[in-house]
């Protein structure tokens, strides 16, 4: 990487904050590749916290009250469309993760923005490829 | 980005991607039998317990019929991974996030028990739902 796309991190305390929201546009792709890994990543850990709650009413409220849980949930179209959405998560975090550990093995270090190009292209093709499983 | 203090911070450096490398697989897996072979509107309590005490993975959904025999223990230890290595990776993640975070870390000792004891709590609640379709055991235990 060359030096100017290095990101400074001194702080430039609360005002100088607002002033770098503009820092959006100019964001290089491996700080979208950094936001959107981290975010991907809570979303996965958030929906691990919920599934675990819900099926473990199969434990305490027994397997009837499971199923019709799991049953009223996947009724919902919003509750469809949301899994699409928690798919995609996996999906780009995934990849991009594989990208990291890569990086970490110092494979591919010269070509950074290609692999994110490239694991956004995929994650929308994989993605695409899933929606009939999650709406039919 | 890694500055290794001690031994336990390379430690959980290295199980992070390790983990995260192994989900792939597993996470990946796990989609496909629930979303892809099954169809997540069509999971029962009975059908989630052929999968976790037989291994059986039966599917009537967007790619046809589908009926897979796996020794069940093969199942059973990619469920019981997943729920192991998704905890600790997630929960792992959601601290070193917040350990990111100037405000919080006077409260790094909190914050570190803090998720000790809820990945523990998290995982014995994964445990306890994998027992209850652990026919074995539903079958003395059920409280009805
Ligand atoms: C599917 C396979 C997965 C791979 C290959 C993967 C890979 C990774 C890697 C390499 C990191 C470290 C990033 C860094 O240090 O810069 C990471 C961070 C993280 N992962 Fe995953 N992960 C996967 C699945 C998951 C799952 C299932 C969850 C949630 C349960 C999750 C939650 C997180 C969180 C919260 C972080 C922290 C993000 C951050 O520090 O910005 N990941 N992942
Ligand atoms: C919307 C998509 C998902 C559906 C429909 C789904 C459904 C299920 C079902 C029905 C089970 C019960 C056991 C079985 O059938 O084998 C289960 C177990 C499990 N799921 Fe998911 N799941 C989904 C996504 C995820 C994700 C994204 C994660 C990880 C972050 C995850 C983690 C787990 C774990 C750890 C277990 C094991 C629980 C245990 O046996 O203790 N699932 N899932």
């Amino acid at each position: 990487m060359s030096k100017e796309r290095r990101v400074e991190s001194y702080d430039r305390g609360r005002i100088e904050d607002l002033g770098r929201a503009k820092d959006w546009a100019i964001h290089k792709p491996g700080m979208w590749a950094f936001y959107l890994h981290r975010f991907t990543g809570l979303v996965l850990s958030f929906y691990l916290v919920m599934h675990l709650g819900v099926l473990g009413t199969g434990f305490w409220l027994g397997h009837e009250e499971y199923t019709v849980i799991l049953q009223g949930l996947e009724s919902l179209y919003i509750v469809r469309v949301l899994e699409i959405g928690l798919f995609a998560a996996f999906v780009f975090h995934a990849l991009n993760g594989i990208r990291i550990v890569m990086f970490d093995m110092t494979v591919g270090l010269d070509i950074q923005e290609q692999l994110f190009y490239l694991s956004i292209a995929l994650s929308f093709a994989i993605v695409l490829a899933g929606v009939p499983f999650f709406l039919l | 980005m890694s500055t290794k203090k001690s031994n336990t911070a390379g430690w959980n450096w290295f199980l992070q991607r390790a983990t995260g490398v192994a989900l792939v697989v597993l996470l990946g897996f796990h989609f496909a039998v629930e979303h892809f072979i099954v169809g997540a509107h069509h999971i029962t309590a009975e059908n989630t317990v052929e999968r976790i005490t037989y291994g059986v993975i039966e599917g009537d959904h967007v790619l046809g019929q589908i009926s897979i025999n796996m020794p069940a223990f093969l199942y059973q230890a990619t469920a019981i991974l997943l729920l192991a290595f998704s905890i600790y990776h997630g929960m792992y993640g959601v601290y070193n996030i917040l350990m990111e975070q100037d405000g919080l870390k006077k409260y790094r000792a909190q914050l570190k028990y803090f998720f000790i004891v809820f990945s523990i709590v998290l995982f014995i609640q994964g445990i306890l739902i994998f027992l209850a379709f652990f026919e074995p055991f539903w079958e003395i235990y059920d409280p009805r």
